[in-house]
């Protein structure tokens, strides 16, 4: 009862101890009972007006209900569902039991499974910007680097910079995916940047963290039947390129012309296991290669099916015929047509090695007609699907995709040696051994620092990887977080046989009553919360008018009977 | 007499309140004018009508001008009490005065003609004058805001550069070469450009006495000051090539400025018209436009067009030169758009002959430059009648061409008795020409494979033949022999166009012939003609006389020649240093992204920055304006490296590593694919298992 109600309740009652006391004393004392009544419902009904006057009402739902607000709410649909449902507790976070009605991005798995809800009522709150990101982290020299993303909403532009530059830009005006690139112009680790600008103003800044391996040079011999211009330029295109060549062209009877870049001179005349075993990939023109069933035929295809090499053959439109029809009878695959849609490039298997095969052998008016680009990605394909595979490296993997500093990351590595213990940053992490993998091995770590990390296993390789500040991709974790709750929602319904979660999205929202009121009939009550009514003023007024108006006409009868 | 100043003072105040409307409306228009020239980038000329208006307004506003010289007497009136209120009688006729009015005006006239009449006007003239000098400054001051916003704009940052240590002030004067036309100009700064040739004098007051004051050009070339009085320094040279410098004053050495040299270019000719290579054929005029554009940076002086008639043919060419000039003189313009008309009678071309020309501009440096060489050639129709190719052995369809050549002078022969002719007679016969002009293109249609025309295929025609009962006759005349081989067309799709293209032409001239018009009809016959022409020439195989004979080849001894003694060619190359400039440049790239993010650079890395700092500062000798910011950058960072003071992201060197990385992205290509061997997985050998259980 506040103030207000006890000055209207003392103002109301000296009025009526006043009014009756004048309707006592009247001479005319006729009527006198109704003038009483009729004073004090007058009174009372102003009061009424004045007073919130109503009355407990049963409602038919539980209320061990509750609001969770988390990052991301739209302060009107909250408000809006709490006029609907009227006496619910909004501040409890870690209630056992009950339905918890959660607003905006929604908590991660972890703090579900330590929350434990019972049941969820899901209302996700809007996302906008970067929701989503993914790069390739390891580059090989001269691939591009393309950022992918999606853009949950709202008009912005999207930025990727680096050295320094604007390298490229998108602009977003509604939900959908982007792709920015570029060729990076460094040999090692840089970090770009990913730069959201609204309007004017920079709204988020992150980083992408890339490594440009130069890998290592590639040793490759040559064997020509006769001089031609394509093996020439292939030649100069790979020494330039520091690789290991060693060449022969045979160009006479009996004769052969050799030549050596970038390595030590060697017997080319006979092909034996010892000099092809210190080649990646011998590229050659049909005429050129041993008789089948020769020793030098033996100890090729022995090298290439048994010890990985490569072996990309340049042959005319005869020699493609029977290549395309051994690569139908393999595991093969088509790398280039032409127009009439023949193949004219293809690869396929051969034991652990490959052989590559193309009929293009004009490449070189390419690289004269200062498509040079083009040239280089044309024979870098051919050269990196035919190459004999390198050494075995340890290879190391976090899980997040984007750890953030303090967050818990998942260590795996997989390596031939057996030494369970890797280092990160100058922590120790020990490793567990997959049961049914032996070479994989896996730990957990929580990033200290921001930045690059240098990660090694004693003895072993050394490798990098990127911790991003706390905060950092905001968008993406809140994505995240609404996915986990989603998920975390889903793996209830199933559990509880749909009993109890609920996840209203904007789709959901349009049968909603349907749905809240099937629900309602669903909850088997433990408590029945109450509900204050109050009564419509207007039958105060209509009380209040009625007493004055026969106080009013009394009087006037009165004087007429006087 | 008093009238009369009556008068007087009246026009006096009707043109001070119209100058008074002047005045404010000239104040209100040039405030106008400025917001809207600078708020909304209209033209001055705006003022103009603005100013009509607002001194419309302010008549409008301001009717003091319609007063009459009543008024005026009224306001005296009341303003000078001396008058006693009688001002207006002298206005009034004097007939018409009474005798006490007259004794009144004479008393009135003597007081007015010595009264200090007022000046009504005087105050609000001084005010209007005062408005209007505001609104001028208001003017100037909006102005100066929009041209400083507009500098602003426009104008790339202008960075201060650092002080020069004992350095107190520099005067820098260029004086630029006479060619450009440009005056003498001083900067206070050091950075400097200068036109190609220009004369630089530097005076430089240093804060305390030093021993010597020297530049530093591009890291290698010391040059020393001359001392004038005091603490000033003299040095001059000239902007030959473009640089960077550097201040010593004592020990100390300054920042490295830009010593940026613009050359100048040659001028640019630009032909528009006629294309490189026109034929003109008969018929088609042969005044030829000539459209040039020339363009140079600072002026041309002059040009024009070089000529080079070649007629005759084979060793008997003859070439003829002349210079051809414009019509209009050079006065030192930047641009020209040059046109005159090539007369090729005049210039002395006839058919058959061609024309060769380029255009030649010269600047006013003595700078010279030409176009590339446009040809015009006049088809000559007098080769096309000669019956040379005729008598040759390889002509093939000597009968068809004749047609067309015989269509040609009968045309011609129409042509010169069309005066002699009845007008009945000459239609008749061009007419004539027309079908069989028609008839010859019939013939050539037969060789593209055209159906002749409906009614041509005989047929109704059999009883003619004479000879009854022949029945391969008959079928002869009936069946259409589309399987014939030798009548199938075998020409290739090239000579099978140009045959349509004569086709076209032929059917052009036949319906000039058929409409009467033979003179009209002239020039495709010719045209058609040249085609003919072409295609016999193509069509012709040339065999050269060979009388060699070669002995037989005996296969038995090919390929048995003795190379024992030769030795087989081993060619060994490499690289000199293992790794090429572009490496050195893109791991440097990476050593700075890692200092970027605060990663120490180690030795080796410290040797990579050392290279690419080289590399930097020989392209900032060559191109300052576009590398020496990075230069400078690499050089501070070393300092910074040697100083050990490196932070980080927010550190002393993060503006000059980005500085240093453009520059280095501005050297660098794009990266090429590069290939590279695969990884293979660290799988412990699995895979290798595998295979080898499913061989």
């Amino acid at each position: 009862m506040s103030i207000w109600d006890d000055i209207v309740l003392g103002l109301c009652l000296a009025l009526l101890g006043f009014l009756l006391w004048q309707e006592w004393r009247r001479a005319d004392r006729a009527r006198l009972l109704w003038r009483v009544i009729a004073t004090a419902v007058a009174v009372g009904a102003l009061a009424c007006l004045g007073l919130p006057i109503g009355y407990w009402r049963e409602r038919g739902i539980v209320n061990d209900e509750r609001v969770l607000l988390t990052e991301g709410y739209d302060r009107d649909s909250v408000g809006e569902f709490l006029r609907a449902h009227p006496g619910m507790d909004m501040d409890t976070v870690g209630v056992d039991g009950g339905r918890l009605h959660v607003f905006g991005y929604g908590l991660r798995k972890e703090e579900w499974m330590r929350m434990r809800p019972a049941a969820i009522d899901f209302h996700p709150g809007v996302l906008h910007g970067v929701v989503d990101v993914d790069w390739r982290r390891k580059l090989k020299r001269g691939d591009r680097f393309v950022v992918q993303g999606r853009w949950a909403g709202g008009t912005g532009t999207v930025l990727l910079m680096g050295m320094g530059e604007v390298i490229d830009s998108a602009k977003m005006t509604a939900a959908g995916d982007f792709s920015l690139g570029a060729v990076p112009a460094q040999v090692g680790r840089a970090v770009y940047r990913l730069a959201v600008v609204e309007g004017k103003d920079t709204v988020a800044r992150e980083e992408l963290p890339v490594e440009v391996e130069a890998g290592a040079p590639l040793k490759i011999l040559l064997l020509a039947a006769s001089p031609d211009f394509e093996n020439s330029f292939l030649m100069k295109w790979l020494s330039g390129n520091g690789h290991a060549v060693a060449s022969r062209t045979i160009v006479s009877r009996g004769k052969a012309e050799e030549a050596f870049v970038n390595r030590e001179a060697a017997g080319l005349g006979v092909l034996t296991p010892g000099l092809l075993g210190g080649f990646d990939v011998v590229v050659a023109d049909g005429a050129v290669l041993p008789v089948r069933e020769s020793v030098q035929s033996k100890a090729l295809w022995r090298e290439i099916e048994q010890r990985g090499m490569g072996l990309l053959l340049r042959v005319d439109s005869a020699g493609l015929d029977s290549m395309v029809r051994v690569m139908r009878g393999r595991a093969g695959k088509i790398l280039a047509r032409d127009s009439l849609g023949h193949v004219v490039v293809g690869a396929f298997v051969a034991g652990r090695g490959k052989v590559v095969f193309t009929a293009l052998n004009t490449s070189y008016s390419r690289l004269l007609s200062g498509e040079r680009e083009a040239y280089a990605s044309y024979w870098s394909g051919l050269l990196r699907e035919a190459a004999r595979r390198g050494e075995a490296r340890e290879e190391w993997s976090f899980s997040p995709e984007l750890p953030r500093v303090g967050e818990e990351v998942e260590v795996q590595l997989q390596t031939a040696a057996g030494f369970p213990q890797g280092d990160i940053g100058g922590t120790a992490v020990y490793l567990a051994e997959d049961a049914g993998l032996p070479f994989d091995w896996r730990g957990r770590y929580w990033p200290e620092k921001a930045g690059w990390q240098m990660v090694y296993r004693p003895m072993g390789d050394t490798a990098w990887w990127y911790v991003w500040p706390v905060g950092a991709w905001k968008g993406v974790e809140r994505m995240r977080r609404m996915e986990e709750t989603r998920n975390y929602v889903a793996a209830g319904v199933s559990a509880d046989g749909g009993r109890a979660n609920r996840d209203t999205t904007a789709g959901g929202r349009a049968n909603r009553d349907t749905r809240e009121r099937v629900t309602h009939e669903r909850v088997t009550h433990d408590r029945v919360s109450r509900e204050w009514v109050e009564f419509s003023r207007v039958w105060f007024w209509g009380l209040f008018l009625l007493g004055v108006a026969f106080l009013w006409v009394e009087r006037k009868l009165g004087g007429m009977n006087g | 007499m008093g009238a009369k100043k009556l008068r007087t003072i009246w026009r006096r105040w009707r043109a001070e309140t119209i100058v008074y409307c002047l005045l404010l409306s000239l104040a209100v228009a040039v405030l106008l004018t400025a917001v809207v020239h600078a708020g909304f980038g209209w033209s001055l000329w705006v003022a103009i009508p603005l100013f009509a208006g607002c001194f419309g307004v302010g008549l409008l506003i301001f009717p003091l001008w319609r007063m009459g010289v009543a008024d005026v007497t009224s306001y005296l009136d009341r303003r000078l009490p001396e008058l006693e209120e009688s001002c207006g009688l002298l206005l009034r006729p004097v007939e018409e005065l009474g005798v006490l009015e007259r004794l009144q005006v004479e008393r009135v006239e003597g007081r007015l003609l010595v009264a200090v009449v007022p000046r009504p006007m005087g105050g609000r003239l001084l005010w209007a004058l005062g408005l209007l000098a505001m609104a001028l400054c208001g003017s100037f001051f909006i102005s100066g805001i929009q041209a400083h916003g507009a500098s602003g704009v426009a104008a790339a940052p202008v960075i201060r550069e650092v002080a020069a240590p004992g350095i107190r002030s520099v005067q820098v004067r260029i004086t630029p070469p006479a060619y450009t036309g440009r005056a003498l100009r001083s900067q206070d700064n050091f950075s400097l450009d200068a036109e190609d040739g220009a004369q630089i004098s530097w005076e430089i007051a240093t804060t305390r006495a030093v021993d010597t004051v020297a530049f530093i050009f591009n890291d290698t070339a010391v040059r020393l000051l001359r001392r004038e009085e005091g603490l000033r320094w003299r040095f001059s040279s000239t902007a030959l090539h473009s640089g960077f410098y550097q201040v010593k004053v004592g020990g100390q050495l300054s920042a490295l400025y830009r010593f940026e040299v613009v050359k100048d270019e040659a001028p640019k000719v630009r032909v528009v018209r006629p294309k490189p290579y026109t034929v003109i054929d008969y018929g088609e005029p042969t005044r030829v436009p000539l459209q040039v554009e020339l363009a140079d940076d600072y002026g041309i002086v002059a040009s024009s067009v070089f000529a080079t008639v070649s007629s005759g043919k084979g060793e008997a060419v003859k070439f003829k030169e002349q210079e051809l000039h414009w019509n209009q003189g050079f006065d030192g313009g930047r641009h020209y758009a040059l046109s005159r008309v090539l007369d090729l009678a005049a210039i002395g071309l006839k058919p058959g002959d061609e024309l060769y020309f380029y255009c030649k501009a010269r600047d006013n440096r003595g700078q010279e430059s030409r176009s590339e060489m446009y040809i015009l050639s006049l088809a000559d129709t007098a080769q096309l009648m000669s019956l040379e190719g005729m008598t040759l052995p390889m002509d093939i369809k000597p009968e068809l061409f004749r047609s067309e050549r015989q269509i040609i002078i009968e045309t011609e022969q129409l042509l010169k008795a069309k005066d002699t002719l009845a007008a009945q007679a000459f239609k008749d016969k061009s007419n004539d020409l027309g079908i069989d002009q028609k008839l010859l293109r019939l013939r050539y249609g037969k060789f593209l494979g055209e159906e002749a025309q409906e009614g041509e295929r005989g047929g109704n025609d059999t009883t003619t033949f004479g000879a009854f009962g022949d029945a391969a006759k008959i079928l002869d005349v009936y069946s259409d022999k589309h399987d014939n081989a030798e009548d199938a067309t075998f020409f290739e799709p090239g000579v099978k166009a140009q045959l349509k293209a004569t086709l076209s032409e032929m059917w052009s001239a036949e319906l000039r012939l058929r409409t009467f018009k033979p003179r009209e009809a002239l020039p495709y016959c010719y045209k058609a003609l040249r085609l003919l022409k072409d295609l016999q020439q193509q069509s012709r195989a040339y065999v050269a006389k060979t009388g060699v004979k070669l002995t037989p080849l005996n296969p038995a001894r090919r390929l048995t020649g003795e190379l024992g003694a030769i030795q087989a060619p081993v060619q060994r190359l490499g690289r000199d240093d293992g790794m090429s400039k572009e490496d050195i440049l893109r791991m440097g790239l990476a050593v700075l992204e890692g200092m970027r993010v605060g990663v120490r650079p180690g030795e080796g890395d410290r040797a990579i920055l050392g290279m690419v700092e080289r590399r930097l500062a020989s392209e900032a000798a060559a191109r300052p304006g576009k590398f020496l910011a990075g230069y400078e950058g690499m050089r501070r960072l070393k300092d910074i490296l040697a100083a050990e003071t490196m932070k980080g992201e927010a550190g002393p060197g993060a503006m000059d590593i980005l500085a240093a990385e453009r520059a280095i992205v501005a050297l660098l290509p794009v990266a090429e694919a590069w290939p590279v061997a695969q990884g293979a997985a660290a799988d412990g050998g699995l895979e290798r298992l595998y295979f080898g259980y499913i061989k």
